[in-house]
């Protein structure tokens, strides 16, 4: 575990580790630290048993083999299958769960730290995807059915909606903490805001009172990239921000460069004019789910991006930067006379 | 696959919201059940709703007269599942633009976002 003090902004803590499959960071003020990383702990654990494509032991893996089948899911299956339906039918189904079959027909059928980066050509026989309609949810039954031969992946909605969960929770527990405190008459100084940042490989989101400034964002296009690396740096006040891109998660088989997001049209690798796109949104499902339109979509997921408001960010695959819906533009920074 | 009906920003924002805002009420209360949280209490705390404490709360907005007009979100037999944008009320649903609005900045980042 690393901790650190991020520079300038007193009381602001911060914890990293991996999770997922993926880098976690949590920053926060107001509440322990300690804390907060066992409570998102626990719910990073909780959705890694339950939606994880890469555990055999996995009720979403359970689910999948059942295809055709009615069968009983837990609620936090429920609740993350809705989620990826409702991403689904906001973007007329370009950001849609029933993509499992094609990331396995694509290779990517462990988790992404054991793909080999480059390995023998593989013979591909590309299919739109069965789509989301093909899936059935009951609420009052607690049941989901997969079409036969359908196989749902999480992974587009699921870990944004987690990185919203966790942010979540940890305000939650940070507030039952201080009314337990409060009842049993200890002193404390827990009129303190309490604000939480939640990153799941670059999927932010937040919660509570920002610090001095807001929440401080670097934008790249490797979640991996030092924090305080040369680059673009934003803030918000709240909300979130998610990216999506072509440029990470890639690997080849072949002459084939392969990368992680696929068109649901064609069931491969989404062409896209944009390899990375950054949105802010109220939520991080939301933001994320906007910004893997805009590269999955096509020129309509481009124009919901557009129609959406939401500012955003996108790199063209050559590089050009452009800034929509507000989006402040460095350029257009004037420093003020002395 | 079949189109889904033309809707506003706001319209699928405000969709996308509600039931992340159900969502997330349903699974942390769940988690309290496992002892990791100190109580329901704790939901009503930033962005977060406590109409959403349990599962029901969405099959019950799509069943209680007010939910007509939206399209089944899945194929489902279940109309139940048919969770309804017209049931939408009060400030839970509301999206809060204002939230996410983008400033220029600089310093070191308290995170980066970025592929992954």
């Amino acid at each position: 575990m690393s901790v650190d003090a991020t520079a300038a902004v007193p009381e602001v803590r911060a914890a990293a580790w991996s999770a997922l499959g993926t880098g976690v960071r949590i920053v926060v003020h107001g509440t322990a630290l300690d804390a907060a990383r066992g409570v998102v702990e626990e719910l990073l654990d909780r959705v890694d048993r339950t939606y994880s494509r890469f555990r055999p032991d996995s009720e979403l893996v359970a689910l999948n083999a059942r295809a055709g089948e009615t069968v009983a899911a837990s609620p936090l299956l429920l609740d993350a299958i809705e989620i990826a339906l409702w991403a689904a039918r906001d973007t007329n189904g370009a950001v849609d769960p029933t993509v499992g079959r094609a990331m396995r027909a694509i290779g990517y059928d462990i988790d992404f730290r054991q793909l080999p980066a480059d390995a023998g050509s593989l013979e591909i026989r590309l299919e739109p995807i069965p789509g989301w309609q093909s899936v059935e949810l009951s609420r009052t039954r607690g049941t989901v059915r997969l079409a036969p031969g359908v196989e749902l992946d999480l992974g587009s909605t699921g870990k944004a909606w987690a990185a919203d969960l966790a942010a979540a929770a940890v305000a939650a527990d940070a507030r039952a903490r201080r009314g337990g405190a409060s009842r049993a008459g200890r002193a404390s100084a827990d009129d303190r805001p309490v604000g939480v940042l939640v990153s799941l490989g670059g999927d932010i989101a937040t919660t509570g009172t920002p610090p001095d400034g807001g929440w401080r964002i670097l934008i790249a296009e490797d979640s991996e990239t030092p924090l305080d690396a040369l680059g673009e740096t934003v803030a918000i006040a709240g909300g979130a921000i998610a990216t999506s891109s072509t440029t990470v998660r890639r690997w080849r088989r072949g002459e084939t460069a392969i990368h992680h997001l696929v068109d649901p049209r064609t069931g491969a690798p989404a062409s896209s004019p944009w390899r990375t796109v950054t949105v802010a949104a109220p939520s991080c499902v939301l933001a994320n789910t906007v910004a893997t339109d805009a590269i999955t979509g096509g020129s309509a997921g481009f124009e919901r991006l557009l129609a959406s408001g939401r500012p955003a960010r996108l790199v063209a695959t050559e590089g050009t930067i452009h800034r929509l819906n507000g989006w402040p533009d460095p350029a257009a920074v004037v420093e003020p006379l002395a | 696959m079949q189109p889904a009906p033309d809707r506003s920003p706001a319209e699928r924002d405000r969709a996308v919201d509600r039931v992340r805002r159900l969502t997330i009420g349903s699974t942390i209360a769940g988690m309290v059940g496992l002892g990791a949280f100190g109580g329901l209490a704790a939901l009503s705390d930033s962005g977060m709703s406590t109409d959403g404490v349990t599962t029901a709360a969405i099959s019950d907005a799509s069943s209680g007269g007010a939910a007509t007009t939206a399209p089944a979100p899945t194929a489902s037999t279940d109309q139940s599942a048919t969770t309804d944008d017209s049931a939408t009320s009060g400030s839970a649903a509301t999206t809060d633009d204002s939230s996410s609005a983008v400033t220029q900045s600089s310093g070191t980042a308290h995170a980066t976002s970025g592929g992954s």
